[in-house]
């Protein structure tokens, strides 16, 4: 039986970028710096090409979790199902005190974050953030080419612009990366070289309260909870901005984009008690919000969400 | 009107009894036989096993013959990974190892598993020839996205030309899948191409129109009926989608259904989805199933859509959640159900219900969609009617409409989840069914007897104090009491008064102390007036 205290739940980080763009690079880097101080965990694809048996991971010769699965062909949600029987074993067996998903290129990272919400898992693990790998070299034509690398861009909290060595100027990288998503934090590494960053301060995050010097297992931690909502209905923005405020003060973070009609959608951002909400042209994909708070609920939350949106819905009120 | 018929009739726009139902069963089927998912892929028999279940248990009008997109790429050399739970994955790309285009084969009716697969199909054809039948083809831009690896998005702009002689392969093959899967007696046959998901209108119009029209070209003039399916973000594609001529699109949940019926109204063509696949149908109640479901048949509001989920079910889907579908798109009453529950958007209080036991009469409590509307409602309340009156004076009962906030609170608070149901002192008892009159009274009878049993285990006796006023009776009192602590045990202690009440007693003289004791005589049976005689002389 898993003897941990209910509140002890482990951050789990989605490393999402398309093929090549230097993940598992990161999570080698990760694994090195930081094995000794906490009980880190892998979960990453078998067969994704370039890291056979997480291979060049185990290189590193440190102490790490993997867990290896086997969606190679991501298509869609349907192939997620097994994923949370699996981690749910699997987390009773390493007890990681953080875990990094290396997501295939093509991979839905709102599915992803979407499936924690698995009764099954809830209580153990929180979606704590999403970090999206670019490769300088291929981001032109690849941002424009393929959908998937847009939308991981953009629910990103951090983005490294990787092997910028390799380019002559960085600057347009970031101005089509800032019209994907308007808050993330953005970084640049040469080589995928990450010695330089304090990837730590990056972990947490999402609670100031916790003392990024101390391990993590000695800490009494909260009961984060995590909740995904996703729509394809058109939300009422009065309701929405007020909903936003109120549950700012409850929420350690919440993000995300919001549809309010076929050609505008609200980027929104609080931090604590900040909250941001702009006016957003270039989102694609539907109503997309993550919510991070103490012992949130991510059905009642999904829930008064949802009741914020317009009564006749979308396409024939707004054509 | 129902099955292929029903399928047929919509796709063509013609007149339908209601909207299709079409449980997307691939490995699920497995799930349901208790069989893993790489063995039901490679098992004609495991698959007629499945799906026959899944017809059973969720009575489809359409089912897919094979849920599986890898099966043409592993008939054309790309090596797969097998899974219990899922279909297999490709993990090998001949086209990006140094295979020539040139080298590769439209596979033939006996090349990899293809022969497995039709036999199912042919077998499927002949059970149950009503059902309309879906065979799945993989997409040409899947396809080659399987042939040739991620590389793919970095040629279409590198190498263009090369990418459309690969397509133009791939949309021959896609071709011939549609041909076997007609010949062996499919009614349906839908294009899965989710990986044009990923790509823009511009990029489709280059690469993907030709080849889609190439495909759906072909059906048609094969006489059979056509879907394009694709799943993810797709909604800038729907309008090119539906340029290539298929008869059907079909979309997952990530597109608005009432988009989708909009542009496809433009091309006089049908449409189907999106039921959600994780967290409705497999992490949700039966009661979210069915309000999700009714809530896209009513977002489509189109007599051209099918329901669907929105890709292959997830293998351990619960199959309650895939039956209580099937009832809502079968049952009207399950409908206006359903849309009088989501009316409410705030949840009710529930009520404390715990009275129930401490009062003396029973309550029965019918709860319907409103007795004079629903036809099942209005029996259910006339039995429950013709009963009562067999119970005068302790039977008392109530109808609660959901068509009321109060009735929804009632439901809520006894935690009735079906329509009409009885309630006997809070509790479930008959569900749906109307009892016969006898089963009804037989019910009643044993939660009196089970009250009056319970009432008389809680209060074993009590003491009666008689006389001439209260003030006589201090003392007696406080010693009652001091007795009862002492022995430490509780019995109720009445103060009587009255001159009548002594004279009933034969009290001559005050104070008197009097004890009654209750005794059970009979539990669980109807005694004989003889034998109750005797009971009452002994009280004599």
């Amino acid at each position: 039986m898993d003897k941990r205290s209910p509140v002890a739940k482990v951050p789990f980080f989605l490393v999402t970028g398309f093929l090549g763009s230097g993940k598992t690079t990161l999570l080698t880097e990760l694994i090195r710096r930081y094995s000794q101080h906490y009980r880190i965990a892998v979960v990453q694809n078998e067969f994704a090409p370039g890291h056979v048996d997480g291979q060049m991971l185990r290189e590193v010769g440190k102490p790490f979790q993997l867990m290896e699965i086997n969606n190679g062909s991501v298509f869609c949600a349907c192939l997620l199902s097994d994923f949370i029987d699996r981690l749910d074993a699997f987390l009773k067996e390493a007890r990681p005190d953080v875990i990094f998903l290396e997501a295939t290129g093509l991979a839905d990272p709102v599915s992803l974050g979407e499936i924690l919400q698995s009764p099954q898992v809830f209580d153990h693990i929180y979606l704590a953030g999403s970090w999206c790998i670019v490769d300088a070299r291929n981001f032109f034509p690849i941002v424009d080419q393929v959908f998937q690398i847009r939308h991981q861009v953009s629910i990103a909290d951090l983005i490294w612009i990787n092997k910028t060595d390799l380019i002559s100027e960085i600057e347009p990288i970031e101005k089509r990366l800032r019209e994907l998503n308007p808050y993330a934090s953005i970084l640049s590494t040469r080589f995928g070289n990450t010695t330089q960053i304090e990837l730590e301060n990056h972990f947490f995050n999402v609670w100031d309260k916790i003392p990024v010097n101390e391990p993590v297992s000695k800490v009494k931690r909260p009961a984060v909870g995590a909740c995904v909502v996703r729509s394809n209905y058109y939300f009422d923005r009065q309701k929405v901005t007020d909903f936003i405020h109120q549950e700012a003060a409850h929420l350690y973070r919440m993000k995300g984009f919001i549809k309010i009609s076929p050609d505008l959608t609200l980027a929104i951002q609080t931090v604590n008690r900040d909250v941001e909400i702009r006016e957003w042209p270039n989102h694609e994909s539907g109503t997309e919000v993550i919510a991070l708070g103490p012992d949130l609920i991510p059905a009642q939350f999904s829930k008064k969400f949802l009741s914020l949106k317009q009564v006749k819905s979308s396409y024939e009120q707004n054509s | 009107m129902k099955g292929k018929e029903l399928l047929i009739n919509t796709i063509r726009g013609e007149e339908t009894s209601r909207t299709p139902w079409v449980p997307f069963v691939g490995v699920h089927g497995g799930y349901l036989i208790g069989t893993t998912a790489d063995l039901y892929l490679q098992s004609s028999e495991l698959m007629i096993q499945g799906l026959s279940k899944a017809v059973e248990l969720y009575q489809p009008d359409g089912l897919p013959v094979c849920f599986d997109l890898q099966i043409e790429a592993e008939a054309l050399g790309c090596r797969l990974n097998w899974s219990p739970d899922n279909p297999p994955a490709v993990v090998t790309h001949p086209l990006a190892e140094g295979v020539a285009l040139k080298t590769l084969k439209i596979p033939g009716p006996k090349d990899g598993r293809i022969p497995m697969v039709m036999e199912t199909a042919r077998e499927m054809r002949k059970k149950f020839p009503e059902l309309g039948l879906y065979g799945l083809v993989t997409g040409p831009f899947t396809l080659a996205l399987h042939l040739l690896g991620t590389d793919i998005f970095m040629k279409m702009f590198e190498d263009p030309e090369g990418i459309r002689e690969l397509l133009t392969f791939t949309a021959e093959v896609t071709s011939t899948m549609a041909g076997y899967y007609l010949d062996a007696g499919c009614d349906i046959i839908a294009m899965v191409d989710p990986m044009t998901s990923q790509i823009g209108p511009e990029q489709f119009k280059e690469f993907i129109h030709e080849p889609a029209s190439s495909v759906f070209n072909f059906i048609r003039k094969s006489g059979a009926l056509s879907s394009f399916f694709v799943c993810g973000h797709a909604q800038q594609n729907i309008e090119v989608m539906s340029q290539t001529g298929p008869d059907n699109v079909s979309i997952d949940e990530n597109i608005p259904l009432d988009f989708v019926r909009e542009v496809c109204k433009k091309y006089d063509i049908s449409f189907g989805g999106n039921l959600q696949l994780t967290m409705v149908l497999l992490m949700g109640s039966e009661e979210d199933c069915m309000q999700h479901a009714w809530e896209c048949i009513t977002t489509a509001d189109s007599p051209r859509f099918i329901l669907a989920p929105g890709c292959d079910l997830p293998m351990k889907t619960p199959p309650e959640n895939i039956r209580a579908i099937t009832r809502l798109v079968n049952d009207p009453y399950q409908q206006e159900v359903i849309q009088a529950l989501g009316k409410t958007s705030s949840k009710p209080e529930l009520l404390n219900l715990d009275d129930y036991g401490n009062i003396d009469k029973v309550i029965v409590d019918i709860i319907t969609l409103d007795s004079e509307s629903c036809a099942p409602c209005q029996y259910m309340v006339e039995a429950v009617k013709q009963v009562a009156p067999h119970f005068e004076g302790i039977v008392e009962w109530r109808e609660h409409s959901i068509k009321d906030f109060e009735g929804i609170t009632f439901m809520s608070s006894l935690f009735v989840k079906n329509i009409p149901t009885i309630c006997i002192d809070g509790k479930i008892t008959f569900v749906s069914k109307i009892p016969p009159k006898n089963e009804l009274i037989r019910a009643i009878q044993k939660r009196i007897n089970e009250k009056l049993k319970s009432r008389l285990r809680i209060k074993p006796g009590e003491i009666l104090l008689a006389g001439e006023s209260g003030e006589e009776l201090t003392e007696l009192k406080r010693k009652t009491e001091l007795a009862l602590a002492e022995l430490g045990t509780k019995l109720d202690v009445r103060i009587e008064t009255g001159e009548e009440f002594r004279q009933n007693l034969g009290v001559a003289n005050t104070p008197a102390w009097i004890s009654v004791k209750y005794r059970i005589r009979s539990e669980g049976r109807q005694p004989t007036i003889e034998v109750i005689k005797e009971w009452i002389k002994d009280l004599l």
